[in-house]
């Protein structure tokens, strides 16, 4: 390919930003929204326990998706530090 | 009758009765506990066997994984498949985007050997694997056809409101449009009137939001809300978490931007169904974390079924 197209390169397209914070939120506590003191007062209230039995309460599942994601590769493309939860490209 | 339904009523009588997981998504969780204690606390009375889907992480989203890297949305909603798999279990969803988000990818995995095996070499990361053999089902599909919406007629307190329904996009994931008319024909069993207001159909937003928060505001949310309070009605229904993410996001931004105020409460089908089973609403936690104040609906449900 390179020998017909030599000007062709691979581009770097940018994350919408709306879906950066969400993208951390996912891979950092395995949902989009945290468990919050007002929220855990709602669940006893409603009769449920404080923290929902998502990875919420199971931080093992956020280990096996982090551990999903790096076996394929996706951090890297989307320039994701997944130890420091930071992108490389602003 | 869908073919799935005839299926199921001709299997019923050897059929073992299926047992589901909770798949709770990332918004029902953490905005909406009256929903799921509503869920969790009126399907064991109407028959339902069903335990939560634990350990469960965001679904993942359809419209961006779908369309950015098939991979990941196989793997990710994979993940929390395997978990109803492993505990025998079929899987339960109520928010319309987890269920095109795990119902598709599951249908891909059954349908594509060569997809299940690359998903597994991923999940191998983390020392799991999935068979593809469970079932994703709606909510409304486990209330109407497994229930059955005639038990549920036949049953149910009628409810003296008149709400307005709001049923989603995704709720239109299949030709011949089941699950909208199980929405609609489930809320007609239990309360006087489903009220018309001409924009039933209108997307809540939610997408939009990922390129445009100002369109998806007032072109989209905004004009529902407009819509809904030309008329009389008590309460504004939905089954879809991600529609009742973006709703109440753009009420508390309507108020405190414009001054604009959506009085007309936000509610989930299930409580509904709870109230209309003897469940009372200060039992699924009804009074907290609402967009708008619901006394005078409590008010209205507790005399309907006094």
């Amino acid at each position: 390919m390179k020998e017909l197209y030599p000007w062709r390169r691979p581009v770097k397209i940018p994350l919408p930003s709306s879906v950066k914070p969400q993208l951390i939120r996912h891979f950092s506590i395995g949902l989009l929204y945290p468990v919050t003191e007002e929220l855990k007062e709602a669940r006893v209230k409603a009769g449920l326990d404080a923290i929902p039995p998502t990875a919420h309460r199971y931080h093992e599942a956020v280990d096996d998706i982090q551990k999903i994601v790096k076996a394929m590769g996706i951090d890297k493309k989307m320039g994701l530090d997944m130890e420091k939860m930071e992108y490389k490209f602003k | 009758m869908t073919e799935q339904t005839t299926v199921q009523a001709a299997m019923a009588p050897t059929a073992p009765k299926p047992k589901y997981a909770h798949f709770l998504g990332c918004v029902m969780p953490t905005r909406m506990p009256w929903a799921e204690s509503a869920i969790m606390k009126t399907l064991p009375r109407l028959g339902v066997d069903i335990t939560y889907l634990e350990k469960s992480t965001c679904c993942p989203r359809a419209g961006v994984w779908i369309s950015v890297d098939k991979r990941v949305w196989l793997t990710l909603a994979s993940y929390n498949l395997l978990q109803a798999e492993q505990a025998g279990r079929d899987v339960m969803v109520s928010c319309n985007g987890c269920y095109v988000t795990l119902y598709e990818a599951n249908k891909v995995l059954r349908e594509s050997p060569k997809d299940l095996e690359e998903v597994n070499q991923y999940l191998a990361a983390a020392g799991k694997h999935y068979d593809a053999n469970v079932r994703v089902r709606h909510l409304l599909e486990v209330l109407y056809e497994d229930v059955g919406i005639e038990r549920i007629r036949r049953e149910a307190k009628k409810l003296h409101i008149k709400v307005a329904i709001h049923p989603g996009c995704h709720m239109r994931i299949f030709q011949d449009g089941h699950l909208v008319r199980y929405f609609n024909e489930l809320t007609e069993a239990l309360v006087d009137e489903v009220v018309p207001y001409g924009l039933e159909r209108m997307c809540c937003g939610l997408q939009a939001n990922l390129a445009d928060r100002e369109f998806a505001t007032y072109d989209r949310a905004k004009r529902k809300f407009d819509a809904i309070q030309e008329h009389d009605v008590d309460a504004l229904v939905i089954v879809c978490s991600g529609c009742y993410d973006q709703f109440e996001r753009t009420i508390a931004s309507l108020r405190k931007k414009d001054n604009y105020n959506f009085d007309v409460p936000v509610i989930h089908l299930a409580e509904l169904l709870a109230v209309s089973y003897g469940i009372k609403p200060d039992d699924f936690g009804m009074r907290y974390m609402r967009t708008a104040p619901v006394d005078k609906l409590i008010e209205k449900l507790e005399n309907s079924v006094k």
